[in-house]
């Protein structure tokens, strides 16, 4: 098991420094927060978009998430030779393979977290600030604090993440992360007894689910092909499951004070299972055939 | 010379050689092919064959913009990372031809794409359909009007009062951008008449009328149009856009045939914009002629991109120079939008500094932000060459020379790890 | 009057992050001369700047302080690099090419024309046992095999100055011995060579004059006949004998 942790923990680690892996951070985090605060188009429905951004930037850039940064691991490991370092120690090829897994979906977590945090922050802040809108008679915003504590959260965490990186020598990357999920938690801490979070978590939930399919499967491509390679082909699964990935329905289910049955939860979860099982079969599988060199 | 073909041969191999090209290609291919059995149209062959032309070369467009700006983003950064980069960079070869033949091996890769899917197109749809020269009245400019607008709109009580704290300058740029959606009202038995600058005397003109919103009278619309001994009648609208023929030949250029006149038969008031809702139609040549002409136009703006993304390969590392240019993409396609149906009056702070925001970025990204090649190909309107002229010389000659001089320059320093 | 081949005046360099702050500073303060047809060795421990020093010669890096010329030029100048050849450490070859077209493509960008390049790139494939292969991939290439490519890359524009960084890592003896004949032949026939190694004892069959660097500074230099030593005696004593690990503590 501490091999296991040890492989999980530096993959997690490693992609978590990756500059990559911030900017869809960032980026999502952009989305949710400033697409109901920017409001053309929404017609006063400051709720909606925050629900309907929040929840997209967590599915897609989720997604984005998973297969780059999965692939980059794996296909790092192949090709700057320490595969060869790593499995001339006592450890299983498929325990390898499982834990470097792991440590993708501990990182993508990372990510989700984040997100999810900065989302339920905004989602309340324009509740709030529809329902002072309905009682003044104005068009709905977000509520000023939510608002300052949600772009905060993108912003603090690179500018001190920037400032600790020049003089105390932290590493950038890997401090901006942790900054902005601590933020993004500490901020939604003060919803935390409201109804909102418990009712925003399962749906984030089941929304989380496609990118641990598509870690699975970027892992497998990756072990197979080379980076563009694997890339493409889970570009190809992604445009092919496009169908089967709508978020709207969900966001529909909170809208006024409604919840997802905790049943769907419990389905979309089982439905996930036999697809990560395959994609980890299938890796495990062409990791345990292919030959330990530099192609 | 040697070197620079030297270094394309070197880019197109490794193009031609991985699967991404054979992949690329087959996509594109296929999507021209199926595109007409998968997207639905109105219903009718008009409407089915506009969609062709625009979706099926756009859908090619957008599939090889991206793919190439990706590897473009990425064909600088992964030599420098490989450390092959430095054997290309000790031998006696300018460091600008190092960027400038990877752009040139990734255009020609793009441009051929782009020829096979035009290519496909012609076969597939009418070539010898014609394409119309697209004239608009002339008009007082839009500054003009705004400047003459200012007082009224000012002392309008409606005006919000944001707006009225802004400076005159501010002000007058907003009414010049809503000038455009100003409305003329041509009353029953009344007769109203715009002058063009056509001078031409064929017998091939018909005027356009649009009706762009459920507000416009349309079937009430009844009138006549004359342009010096051409006239054309017009009654009984029934869609968004109308083509009225004039029949007779306009005349020499005498004066008369430059102005065109209506004269409102009709039972109500017609209301037009004369800066969008009516335009003078004159035939120019073929849908064979006009592709080649969109298709050139395409190539140039993915030039820009490519140059672009070239220089933020030069500059990032790989996943974050791909990354960078894919967001460019994304809100390059955004911005136009943005900044067409921005409000630009909104009272709120944040949507004022959204809206300048997304109105910089589309300043920038201009060059490749309106696919205007592609609205005028579907819709039989001629893509002029003195448009095709400026946007080459601009896109593919001016901004990839800048962008690829700013490579060279980066190219060195990156090195040295800075 | 012996003409400089490559001329270093007080160089020094410093990397910096990327808030400019020094982080390492690789060579302090470097004087060197190679003169036309000599074999200079450039020895020194990993990190003493050896690389670093190399790169700067080549243009691919430039210095923070001092004047580094090459031929009289400036090494970014293309008519310097046009008698340049350059040998790496690891062969960083194009994995899609094949070793004929590696050459090939290499023969453009020192812009010799088709028959030459044609001429050369056989000569040289014969030169290193490559002939058979000339048609294959060099991304399925052995390490050896790479390393031949690599080095018949980087003669074809006949260079004048042949940089050649660890030229004999990866390869077994007998290859090592090739190689090493090759430069002295090379030399011999009038060109100029500058060579980093470990193998101090590579050094000491094929140079004529060595520097040795430590911490970015030069420690020693001379001529091979005039150390008076053993290159290996002479380098210890030069850059200290290094510690001895202490294995009691683990073994017990």
């Amino acid at each position: 098991m501490r091999q296991f942790f040890s492989i999980a923990r530096a993959t997690a680690l490693e992609m978590a420094s990756e500059p990559l892996a911030l900017l869809l951070t960032l980026s999502a985090m952009a989305l949710a927060v400033l697409a109901p605060i920017m409001h053309y188009h929404q017609f006063g429905e400051a709720s909606r978009m925050a629900r309907d951004a929040g929840l997209s930037a967590l599915l897609v850039f989720g997604i984005a998430y998973a297969v780059f940064c999965t692939v980059k691991s794996v296909r790092r490991e192949i090709d700057s030779g320490t595969l060869e370092m790593a499995l001339a120690h006592p450890v299983s090829r498929a325990g390898f393979f499982l834990a470097k897994l792991t440590g993708a979906a501990l990182a993508y977590l990372v990510f989700a977290v984040t997100v999810t945090a900065v989302s339920v922050t905004t989602v309340n802040g324009a509740e709030i600030g529809g329902r002072i809108a309905a009682k003044v008679g104005d068009v709905a915003t977000v509520f000023g604090p939510s608002r300052v504590c949600a772009i905060s959260a993108i912003v603090v965490p690179t500018v001190l993440g920037a400032v600790l990186n020049r003089f105390a020598r932290f590493r950038f990357t890997l401090t901006a992360t942790v900054l902005a999920l601590a933020i993004s938690l500490v901020g939604m801490i003060p919803y935390i007894d409201g109804s909102l979070v418990w009712r925003f978590l399962p749906v984030a939930a089941v929304l989380t689910l496609p990118a641990f399919v598509f870690i699975s499967a970027s892992a497998a491509f990756a072990v197979k092909w080379r980076e563009n390679a694997a890339t493409s082909a889970a570009g190809v699964l992604f445009l092919v499951s496009v169908p089967l990935l709508g978020n709207y329905y969900l966001s529909d289910i909170l809208s006024k004070g409604g919840s997802l049955p905790l049943h769907h939860l419990g389905i979309s979860f089982a439905a996930t299972i036999p697809m990560v099982a395959a994609f980890v079969m299938l890796g495990v599988h062409l990791f345990e055939g292919r030959d330990v060199d530099r192609t | 010379m040697k070197a620079l073909w030297n270094i394309i041969k070197l880019e197109l191999l490794a193009n031609l050689r991985s699967r991404a090209f054979f992949l690329l290609t087959s996509a594109s291919v296929l999507w021209m092919l199926v595109m007409p059995s998968v997207v639905k149209s109105d219903g009718t062959d008009e409407g089915a064959r506009q969609l062709y032309v625009h979706y099926s070369l756009g859908g090619v467009f957008a599939l090889v913009l991206v793919s190439l700006a990706a590897a473009a983003a990425g064909s600088l950064s992964r030599d420098r990372a490989a450390k092959r980069l430095q054997l290309t960079m000790v031998r006696p070869v300018r460091y600008f031809l190092i960027a400038a033949g990877r752009y040139l091996a990734l255009l020609t890769i793009g441009a051929a794409e782009l020829v096979l899917a035009a290519g496909i197109l012609a076969c597939k749809t009418d070539a010898s359909r014609p394409c119309d020269h697209v004239l608009s009245p002339i008009l007082p400019s839009v500054w003009e009007e705004a400047e003459d607008m200012y007082e009224v709109y000012m002392n309008d009580v409606e005006t919000p009062k944001e707006v009225r704290a802004m400076s005159k300058e501010d002000v007058v740029a907003l009414l010049a951008a809503k000038a455009p959606d100003h409305y003329q009202t041509v009353g029953t038995n009344e007769t109203a008449s715009w002058e063009f600058a056509y001078l031409g005397t064929t017998d091939k003109l018909r005027v356009q009328l649009r009706f762009t919103n459920m507000y416009d009278t349309r079937e009430d619309v009844n009138g006549r149009f004359s342009l010096g001994q051409a006239t054309g009648a017009v009654s009984n609208i029934t869609q968004a856009v109308a083509k009225v023929p004039l029949s007779g030949v306009a005349g020499p250029s005498d004066g008369l045939a430059r102005v065109l006149t209506f004269e409102n038969h009709g039972g109500s008031s017609v209301m037009l914009r004369p800066r969008r809702d009516i335009q003078l139609l004159v035939e120019a040549d073929s849908l064979a002629c006009n592709l080649t002409r969109a298709t050139l136009e395409l190539v140039a703006m993915l030039s820009v991109a490519l140059a672009f993304a070239m220089f933020l390969g030069a500059s990032l590392g790989r996943s974050v120079a791909v990354f960078a240019v894919i967001t460019m993409l994304v809100l390059t396609a955004l911005t136009p939008s943005v900044v067409a149906d921005a409000d630009e009056f909104a009272s709120e702070k944040m949507d004022r500094i959204g809206y300048r925001i997304a109105k910089f970025t589309e300043k920038f990204t201009r060059p490749l932000g309106a696919l205007v090649p592609l609205e005028k190909l579907a819709n039989d309107v001629c893509v002029e060459r003195a448009e095709v002229v400026r946007v080459m010389t601009l896109n593919l000659g001016v901004y990839p020379l800048l962008l690829l001089m700013l490579s060279a320059l980066v190219i060195p320093r990156k090195q040295d790890g800075l | 009057m012996v003409e400089n081949v490559i001329e270093l005046q007080g160089v020094e360099k410093t990397f910096r992050d990327f808030w400019l702050r020094p982080t390492v500073k690789a060579v302090a303060g470097l004087d060197l001369t190679v003169a036309r047809g000599e074999v200079f060795g450039l020895l020194g421990p990993n990190g003493s700047g050896k690389s670093t020093t190399i790169k700067m010669i080549l243009g691919l890096l430039s210095p923070s302080a001092g004047s580094v010329r090459l031929f009289g030029l400036s090494p970014r100048s293309v008519a310097a690099r046009q008698r340049l050849g350059y040998l790496p450490e690891l062969s960083y070859l194009h994995p899609f090419l094949t070793a004929k077209e590696t050459l090939k493509y290499y023969a453009g960008l020192c812009n010799l024309d088709r028959r030459t390049a044609k001429e050369r790139t056989s000569q040289l494939l014969a030169m290193v046992g490559l002939e058979d292969v000339a048609n294959r991939a060099v991304g399925g290439f052995s390490k050896g095999m790479a390393r031949r490519v690599a080095l018949a890359a980087s003669l074809i524009g006949k260079p004048e100055l042949l940089v050649l960084d660890e030229p004999t890592s990866g390869l077994d003896p007998v290859s090592t011995n090739e190689v090493k004949t090759l430069v002295k032949t090379l030399a011999a026939g009038g060109m100029t060579i500058l060579m980093t190694s470990h193998l101090l004892g590579d050094a000491e069959d094929v140079c004529s004059r060595i520097m040795i660097v430590n911490h970015g500074k030069s420690v020693a230099e001379g001529k091979i006949g005039e150390i008076g030593s053993s290159l290996n005696d002479f380098f210890l004593a030069k850059v200290g004998e290094g510690r001895d690990f202490e294995v009691a503590p683990f073994l017990k």
